[in-house]
C-alpha cells in the first residue's frame, strides 16, 4: 500500500490524468490535493473574495476532469490546462456579472464591497495593509489581475501565462507592470519612507 | 517582473543597491519612494502565498468522489496485482528504467553469454565424448588383435625353425577358433611331427599327413618340398574340417 501511495505522489500531472481517465481513483484524489487549494485561493483573488462561488468554481472544475477527461490534451502542461480552464471560467462569470449589472436596480454587489474596503483602507494604516492590498487586488481591472495572480500567486512563468491567456509574452510583461504600478500606488499611503 | 528583479527588491535597501541592479530597476522604480512601494506590494505576495494557504470544504471532495463514483462504477476495483504489475512496469518511467524490462535484459544477456563461457567447460571435463576420438580406439583393438596374432605365428614359427636342432620335438599350439589364415611354411627341410590341438579338444596327427614323411637321410632330415600338407582329405576328419570351415 506504501508502495502504491508513493507511486502516485511521484507521477506527473500529467500521467495522473491519463490514470484518472482509466479511473484511478488514487489518481484522482493526488491531483485534488495538488490544486485544489491553488485553484480556490486563484477563483478567490478573481471571484471578488466570494469564498461560495469559488468553492463552487472548485467543484465545476474538478467534475469536469472526472467526466470529460478527454478534454485534456496530454501533449499540453496540465498547469497550464487547467489554469486556462479557470480563467475562462472566471471570464464566463465576469460576462453573467455584466448582465445581471444591467438588469439590476443599479447595485453592484462587488463595488461595494471594493468600497467597503476603500473605507477600511482610509480607516486603519499598518496592521491592515494586508487586507488592503487584497482589496487593492480585488478593484484591480480584471485582465490585469489575472496577470498579477498567476505571476506571482501562483507562481507560472512569463510563458505559461501567455499559454493559459493566449495572449503574447510582451503583453503579459506590459500588464504585470501595469498591475505592479498600479498596488505600488495604491499602496503609497503605507509606505514608510512618505510616512516619515 | 523577472524573479531576480523581485528577489533584490525583497533583499536590499535602496542605498544597497548596486549601479548595475539599479540600471535594471530603472524601468520599474527609479527613486527610494518607488523602490519602496514595491518592495511592499512583493513581501506582502510573499506573505499571502505563506499564510493564505486555502483548503476547500469537506463537502467539494465528498460531491467530488460520488461524482467519480458514479462514472468509473463500473470499473473493478484495483487488485494487489495490478499495483504489483505497475511497480514493475510503470508507465510513467521510460522503457530502459521499467524494473520488467530490466530482468528482461539480464536476463537476455545471460543466455547470449552463457554458451561462449561454458564451451570449454565442456571439452575440458568431458574429452570421452568426443567423436573423433573412437576410430584411435578401434584401430588400437585391432592393432592388440593384429600383435597377438603375429606373436602366435612368431611362436610357431620360432618352433619350426628350431626343428632341426632338436630333432622330432613335438611341440604343441593352442589355437584359438579366431586365428585366421594360418599357413605352415618351413625354409629348410625338416620333418615336423607335430601335435595341433584346439580349444575344441578336436586332435589331429599331423605326422600321419605329410607328404613323402619317410627319409632317406640317416639323421632322418627330410629334403624336399617345404610346403607341408595334409594327405588325408579333410572331408574324412570331421575336426579338420569344421576346424578349416570355421576359420575361413
Amino acid at each position: 500500500m506504501r508502495l502504491f501511495k508513493a507511486q502516485h505522489k511521484t507521477m506527473t500531472d500529467e500521467s495522473l490524468m491519463q490514470a484518472i481517465s482509466t479511473g484511478d481513483k488514487h489518481a484522482f484524489d493526488e491531483l485534488y490535493a495538488r490544486y485544489a487549494g491553488p485553484l480556490l485561493g486563484y477563483f478567490m483573488k478573481m471571484l471578488w473574495r466570494d469564498r461560495e462561488k469559488s468553492e463552487d468554481f472548485v467543484h465545476d472544475l474538478f467534475a469536469k476532469i472526472v467526466n470529460k477527461p478527454e478534454y485534456f490534451d496530454v501533449t499540453r502542461s496540465f498547469k497550464t490546462w487547467v489554469y486556462s480552464v479557470a480563467n475562462n471560467m472566471c471570464k464566463n462569470e465576469y460576462k453573467k456579472a455584466e448582465v445581471r449589472k444591467g438588469m439590476s436596480n443599479g447595485l453592484d454587489n462587488h463595488f461595494s464591497l471594493s468600497d467597503k474596503n476603500s473605507n477600511v483602507m482610509n480607516e486603519v494604516q499598518d496592521k491592515f495593509f494586508q487586507e488592503a492590498f487584497q482589496k487593492s487586488l480585488t478593484i484591480l481591472d480584471d485582465k490585469h489581475k489575472e496577470v498579477f495572480s498567476l505571476r506571482h500567486l501562483e507562481g507560472l512563468s512569463i510563458k505559461e501565462i501567455a499559454d493559459v491567456l493566449e495572449i503574447s509574452d510582451g503583453t503579459v510583461k506590459s500588464r504585470l507592470f501595469y498591475a505592479t504600478k498600479y498596488l505600488a500606488e495604491s499602496l503609497k499611503e503605507f509606505n514608510p519612507v512618505e510616512n516619515r | 517582473m523577472e524573479k531576480e528583479l523581485v528577489d533584490i527588491i525583497e533583499d536590499k535597501k535602496f542605498i544597497e543597491l548596486t549601479s548595475s541592479e539599479r540600471e535594471s530597476l530603472k524601468e520599474w522604480c527609479s527613486t527610494e519612494e518607488e523602490f519602496d512601494q514595491l518592495k511592499l506590494v512583493f513581501l506582502e505576495v510573499e506573505q499571502m502565498k505563506r499564510t493564505q494557504v486555502m483548503t476547500p470544504r469537506a463537502e467539494t471532495k465528498n460531491s467530488l468522489d460520488a461524482i467519480f463514483a458514479q462514472k468509473h462504477s463500473k470499473i473493478p476495483p484495483v487488485f494487489w496485482y495490478n499495483s504489483f504489475f505497475t511497480v514493475l512496469y510503470p508507465t510513467d518511467k521510460p522503457i530502459q528504467r521499467r524494473p520488467l524490462m530490466q530482468i528482461a535484459a539480464i536476463g537476455l544477456l545471460f543466455l547470449l553469454v552463457y554458451p561462449f563461457v561454458s564451451t570449454n567447460k565442456l571439452i575440458e571435463t568431458t574429452p570421452q565424448l568426443a567423436k573423433v576420438e573412437e576410430p584411435a580406439v578401434k584401430e588400437e583393438l585391432k592393432g592388440l588383435s593384429a600383435e597377438k596374432d603375429k606373436t602366435i605365428v612368431d611362436d610357431l614359427d620360432e618352433n619350426i625353425t628350431d626343428l632341426p636342432e632338436t630333432r622330432l620335438q613335438e611341440s604343441t599350439i593352442e589355437m584359438s577358433p579366431g586365428v585366421e589364415g594360418l599357413i605352415f611354411s618351413c625354409p629348410e627341410p625338416a620333418v615336423a611331427s607335430a601335435t595341433y590341438s584346439w580349444t575344441t579338444d578336436s586332435r589331429v596327427d599331423a605326422s600321419s599327413s605329410l607328404t613323402g614323411a619317410i627319409s632317406d637321410h640317416p639323421d632322418g632330415i627330410f629334403i624336399g618340398s617345404s610346403t607341408n600338407s595334409f594327405s588325408q582329405a579333410a572331408s574324412s576328419q570331421p575336426a579338420v574340417f569344421d576346424l578349416l570351415t570355421a576359420t575361413f
